[in-house]
């Protein structure tokens, strides 16, 4: 009986193997799209992460890093859907929420969320927050510095995460540069002035003056932009009106000569009230 | 005596099959880690350190669970008990005695886990230099030690369990919970007790309270965020780890030879 049948197994087994072959592409369940962006509250992952905190924020990651990968944008308007964005957001979240040291999902939140301007407060206070956490990286305060000058008008906080990025960089003089353009912006010339004053000092005590050429310039124009505003409070305190340009306060003699810009531009004064010049602090011809 | 029950019970362990089919799961693991780092932007080394450790605190689980456990097990259900009992070991010595086997045969797993992560975080450190961050190697030999260390008071609760329990699948429940909770019994009371959730019931804080001093306080053994970005333990904060960890696991011990003192071993 033994050896009759003994074929048997082979063959159910031959079949099953056709059959589950045959059946595993059409075996995929399709769940709904509003299923697959469902996100778990921060705080309730971190308690059901376990020890496991890491490893989750690692998956988090990778599922947002994944589904940015294989999902387009909308044709027309080059945006995905905004639950799209919140999907990604709460995945991201929930990644810095798991493991705020780790730098990826705050790198993928600068260029996905950040720059398709989606949430823009939230997602940079996030990034801060990430800055704040990695004490040794330049990299997340540049970031957080950068999108609250450039995108949330918010010069002063953009100020303070610049030079934190220029001081955990040894002094990289495209952030003191940064730093100090932005203290401008923000009408504080003099402080600016002294910042940069400071960092040229700093680098050299630290033997590197050759890289500070680039600094100096900035702190020259600066020097000049704060002469002029000088000269123009001044104007304003005896003639009871603002200067309507530089030329005026030349002539009242409270401007002894029209300072030269190193970037090659003109300065003026704008219609705020403010000192510019037209090269806006980069350079408009080549130096000699 | 205790020298040879140790040693008896560190074989008994290394013939248990369970530890060759865990170390080939974790080999796999491993291998996974160097996989998916390359799915990594920046953070590599913090990745494939994270899943080394997480790695290896599984696997160290895995043995706690279906090894040490079952040897305990398998001495009261099979009367192998009487083997060592009938020669006159004390019965304080035995349970010392076994505990000092286990913790011997997860010493030697840890060892080898981390032979393992070492081996697999060097791997990715020579694929990927540039993007290998602040991985301290010294802090996941450190973060591997303290697995060690929750391990054997993992170890410790369950020989509690294993004299209370009536069967060796309700050591294993009574164990996995209690590692589920000591895992996560500082986050939830912080969570109870921050003032965003003012609305939870008196009651429900003070259960939690009562489980995160019940319940060992496994979180202080997870070293691992310290070890993948580098963020250097102080020695007290490692010294006060190591002192709750003995102390907990003396008091479950000492508990334990209460108990098995006054079982009637029938």
């Amino acid at each position: 009986m033994r050896s009759k049948f003994s074929f048997v197994p082979w063959i159910t087994g031959s079949v099953a193997l056709i059959v589950y072959l045959i059946c595993l592409p059409l075996a995929v369940v399709e769940r709904p799209r509003h299923e697959q962006l469902f996100a778990l509250p921060p705080k309730l992952l971190r308690i059901v992460a376990f020890q496991f905190k890491e490893a989750a924020a690692d998956m988090s990651f990778l599922n947002a890093s994944v589904f940015l990968g294989g999902t387009t944008p909308q044709h027309d308007t080059r945006r995905y859907l905004p639950q799209q964005y919140s999907w990604m957001y709460n995945t991201l979240k929930n990644s810095v929420a798991l493991d705020p040291y780790f730098l990826d999902p705050y790198y993928l939140m600068n260029s996905a969320l950040i720059w398709d301007r989606y949430k823009q407060d939230e997602v940079n206070e996030l990034i801060a927050k990430g800055a704040d956490k990695r004490t040794w990286d330049s990299l997340l305060p540049f970031y957080a510095g950068f999108n609250y000058y450039y995108f949330l008008n918010n010069a002063d906080k953009s100020f303070t995460y610049l030079t934190e990025a220029s001081k955990r960089s040894g002094g990289n003089p495209f952030y003191d540069s940064l730093a100090a353009r932005v203290a401008y912006k923000a009408n504080k010339t003099e402080f600016a002035i002294s910042y940069l004053e400071n960092q040229i000092q700093q680098a050299d005590l630290h033997g590197q003056r050759g890289k500070t050429r680039d600094l100096e310039r900035r702190l020259e124009v600066l020097k000049a932009i704060r002469r002029i505003e000088i000269a123009a409070e001044s104007y304003r305190k005896l003639f009871g009106k603002p200067p309507g340009t530089v030329s005026e306060l030349i002539k009242s003699s409270l401007l002894l000569s029209l300072p030269s810009d190193p970037y090659g531009g003109s300065f003026y004064i704008d219609q705020d009230g403010s000192i510019k010049t037209t090269s806006n602090m980069t350079s408009v011809k080549k130096e000699k | 005596m205790i020298a040879a029950v140790t040693w008896v019970t560190f074989l008994e362990g290394l013939r248990n099959r369970a530890v060759y089919g865990i170390t080939l799961l974790a080999s796999l693991m491993m291998v996974f880690t160097v996989l998916l780092s390359s799915m990594i932007m920046q953070d590599v080394g913090k990745v494939a350190t994270d899943l080394a450790l997480s790695t290896a605190t599984f696997a160290a689980l895995l043995v706690v669970m279906f090894v040490n456990i079952n040897i305990l097990a398998k001495d009261l259900e099979r009367k192998t008990i009487y083997l060592a009992l009938s020669r006159a070991v004390p019965r304080s010595h035995y349970i010392l005695a076994r505990f000092l086997g286990l913790g011997l045969l997860l010493g030697l797993v840890v060892l080898l886990l981390l032979c393992a992560s070492l081996a697999t975080i060097q791997i990715v450190r020579q694929m990927y230099p540039s993007y290998f961050g602040m991985v301290s190697l010294w802090l996941v030999a450190v973060a591997h030690l303290s697995i060690f260390l929750q391990m054997l008071l993992l170890t410790s609760l369950s020989m509690l369990f294993s004299m209370v329990a009536s069967s060796s699948f309700v050591t294993f429940l009574l164990t996995i919970v209690s590692w589920l909770i000591g895992s996560s019994t500082q986050e939830v009371k912080r969570l109870v007790e921050s003032s965003e959730l003012s609305q939870i019931a008196p009651v429900t804080k003070m259960v939690v309270k009562a489980a995160y001093y019940l319940f060992p306080n496994l979180a202080l053994f997870d070293l691992k965020t310290n070890a993948a970005h580098g963020i250097p333990i102080h020695l007290s904060q490692l010294g006060f780890a190591v002192l709750y960890g003995v102390g907990y696991a003396t008091a479950v011990l000492s508990l334990t030879v209460i108990i098995f003192r006054r079982k009637e071993l029938t």
